[in-house]
């Protein structure tokens, strides 16, 4: 029987949402950080690296995306949705929510639409892959469920 | 309770006969344990009692402590719990998929993943159930699939 979720669970899926955005921010970095350091308060220091204050502003948005998963991906708040609804509402309260940290925090300029196309283009790409290799593995476990549903059932049939 | 044992090389099957002074529900259930080994059930509809073969179930739901035995058409009620039935029920074909329900596997129509790795059961009257996180990995295991 599995264990019940505990805290350490959740702890330990903000420190990887975190750590692999501190890993691909860093490289950011690396490339694009004296160029835009100018444009950007996550770029501020050039390629020398990212702000202590930047670090722990990702680490609340990696808390928050972990809690609005526990919101709309367990069925301790909300019973019944359907699973696409539940995927709409967590993407739009993941946009909402790092809309929110780049405004307040000039994560880049709010007042340009290009810094904006660029974050959509990027954050739907990750997610539509995301999605992708979701129902892509969940196509593939129900195949393997009722498949093996159907040779459980001949063998009993056969048995009888 | 006295027991009594005969053993007769010509007896051609076994025969068990109970001898008491009245109904209690003590041999009822005692009843209902053989009759289990039988392939059938005893359950309890309004006031009358009836044999139901295990083959007709489709699943078990455990509600207020009490189980009721979902078929195609009725719902019987048992003087068993549910985890009475689990041990009993388990090697015609049964299986625990939450706190409160056991399901005939063979009664399945369908099974699909759902959220937080639980598994959504369609049974063949159409009822759905969930099976709850802490059951789907031994689903899994019991259909050879982990």
């Amino acid at each position: 029987m599995e264990e019940k979720r505990t805290i350490f669970d959740y702890l330990a899926q903000v420190l990887t949402i975190f750590g692999f955005a501190m890993l691909v921010i860093n490289i950011f970095c690396l490339v694009f950080g004296d160029s835009a350091k100018d444009l950007s308060a996550m770029f501020a220091l050039g390629n020398r690296g990212i702000p202590t204050t930047i670090a722990f502003q990702f680490l609340c948005v990696a808390a928050l995306i972990v809690g609005a998963r526990f919101v709309f991906f367990t069925d301790i708040l909300i019973k019944r949705m359907p699973i696409r609804l539940r995927t709409v509402c967590l993407l739009i309260t993941i946009i909402v929510i790092i809309a929110v940290f780049v405004v307040v925090f000039h994560w880049f300029p709010a007042d340009r639409w290009e810094p904006w196309v660029m974050f959509f283009v990027c954050f739907g790409l990750s997610f539509l892959g995301s999605c992708f290799v979701m129902t892509v593995k969940e196509r593939v476990e129900n195949k393997r469920m009722e498949e093996a549903l159907r040779r459980l059932k001949e063998k009993e049939e056969n048995a009888k | 309770m006295k027991i009594e044992i005969y053993v007769d090389e010509a007896a051609e099957d076994l025969q068990i006969s109970v001898t008491c002074k009245q109904l209690t529900p003590d041999v009822e259930k005692l009843l209902a344990t053989l009759r289990m080994m039988n392939r059938q059930l005893t359950a309890r509809k309004g006031d009358e009692i009836y044999l139901l073969d295990i083959a007709q179930i489709i699943y078990i739901e455990s509600v207020d402590r009490k189980c009721f035995i979902y078929t195609s058409k009725e719902i019987y009620e048992s003087e068993f719990r549910l985890y009475e039935l689990e041990r009993q029920l388990e090697e015609y074909g049964f299986f625990r998929v939450s706190k409160s329900f056991l399901i005939h596997l063979q009664s399945i129509q369908s099974l699909k993943a759902d959220i937080n790795r639980k598994i959504r059961v369609t049974m063949s009257n159409g009822e759905q159930i969930i099976a709850s996180r802490q059951y789907a990995d031994g689903l899994k295991k019991r259909l050879g699939v982990i």
